[in-house]
């Protein structure tokens, strides 16, 4: 088996069912089974979680040096407009000092500046690899409830037969309810179970009309039959 | 959904149709949940769950209830027809032959009464049809 085969869980499932090998349900539920791809999921969601942490610390550094890079800007700001004052009323050493200043945050805010480009690209490629991991993490947690399912149903169907064998009772075969079913459905449909309602004309009066139809040629088929008795029972005595 | 409180839900609940549900907890290893209808004839619907979803079986036959020689004719039907039945689905587990619907663990109440309905209509219907393949 090449790696693509032992990571496709539904292929192993299907070589095990086909061959009932023990090796290979030992390595579908065995070394390669629920308890490795457990471990395997804890692991992915440590990792995302430890990569969701790194990605908060990243966006609140970001944020924060954003922050001093406004400040940075609006301090430079309003020393520009001190220098220009200054020109304006003469004060050359004024304008000087605010220039010496307006220099120092100009070097401050091109470090900020750099810092948080480099901390876009650094959170960028982050998130990449948070979405990758998410992926990988739901990927794992797919195979494993795979894997969970299989194994759950297989034991469902285990309790459920030893209860239905255990009460000897539901366990016939399809045919068999089927039959019962139609038994069921015949007796549901036969004319005879309406005999109840033909003492009660209220009820009989309430009947659409093919249902009065059916009790009309029962009752028919009833006469007949006793007719028919009592030539018997006549002809008996001759 | 808790499996516990749908069936002291689904034992009280009446459908429009009139249907009703006796529910029992099977005892073993696993959760599951016997489900029969009244109100229609038909099969007892087992309910399951896992960490994503809700599987309600029916069981239809095994292996040893089929005729041998259309077998190969069976399963091809099984499968050509498989995709027009109303949220259900064929499969296997051992030598049983089950009709499935699977929900999201998140489903709510109604849903799942719909899968149980309608996966007992499918399973007569299914029966029926398959009933030439059957010993």
């Amino acid at each position: 088996m090449n790696d693509k085969d032992n990571t496709n869980i539904l292929k192993q499932i299907m070589q095990t069912i086909r061959t009932e090998s023990r090796e290979l349900t030992d390595a579908v539920f065995g070394s390669f089974g629920i308890g490795k791809i457990e471990q395997e999921h804890e692991s992915a969601e440590l990792k995302l979680n430890q990569a969701k942490t790194a990605l908060t610390e990243m966006m609140t550094k970001q944020r924060q040096s954003s922050r001093i890079l406004e400040f940075s800007v609006e301090k430079i700001n309003q020393l520009e407009s001190l220098i220009m004052e200054a020109l304006d009323q003469g004060d050359k050493a004024e304008a000087m000092k605010c220039a010496l200043e307006v220099v120092d945050l100009e070097v401050n805010r091109n470090i900020q500046v750099e810092s948080i480009i480099e901390m876009d690209t650094q959170l960028k490629y982050l998130q990449r690899q948070l979405e990758q991991s998410e992926r990988d993490f739901k990927e794992v947690g797919r195979q494993l409830n795979m894997l969970k399912t299989n194994e759950k149903v297989q034991k469902a169907t285990e309790t459920i037969m030893e209860n239905i064998e255990g009460a000897d009772t539901n366990l016939m075969s399809a045919k068999m309810s089927l039959d019962r079913l139609r038994q069921n459905q015949k007796n549901k449909d036969n004319p005879l179970n309406l005999a109840p309602l033909m003492s009660d004309s209220s009820q009989l009066k309430s009947k659409t009309e093919p249902t009065r139809k059916t009790i009309i040629s029962l009752d028919s088929v009833d006469s007949s039959h006793s007719a028919e008795d009592i030539i018997k029972r006549l002809q008996d005595k001759i | 959904m808790n499996l516990d409180n749908f069936a002291i839900r689904l034992s009280q609940y009446r459908t429009t149709e009139g249907y009703t549900f006796e529910c029992q907890c099977i005892d073993g290893e696993i959760e599951v949940l016997q489900i029969e209808m009244g109100g229609i004839d038909g099969f007892p619907v087992y309910i399951t769950k896992t960490d994503i979803q809700i599987i309600c079986i029916i069981y239809l036959w095994s292996e040893s209830e089929i005729i041998a020689k259309s077998r190969l004719e069976m399963l091809e039907m099984m499968l050509d027809t498989s995709i027009s039945i109303p949220l259900s689905s064929y499969a296997r587990v051992g030598d049983r032959y089950v009709l499935f619907g699977a929900l999201s663990v998140s489903s709510d109440f109604d849903k799942l009464v719909e899968e149980v309905v309608t996966l007992n209509e499918n399973a007569l219907d299914v029966v029926s049809a398959m009933e030439d393949f059957l010993l």
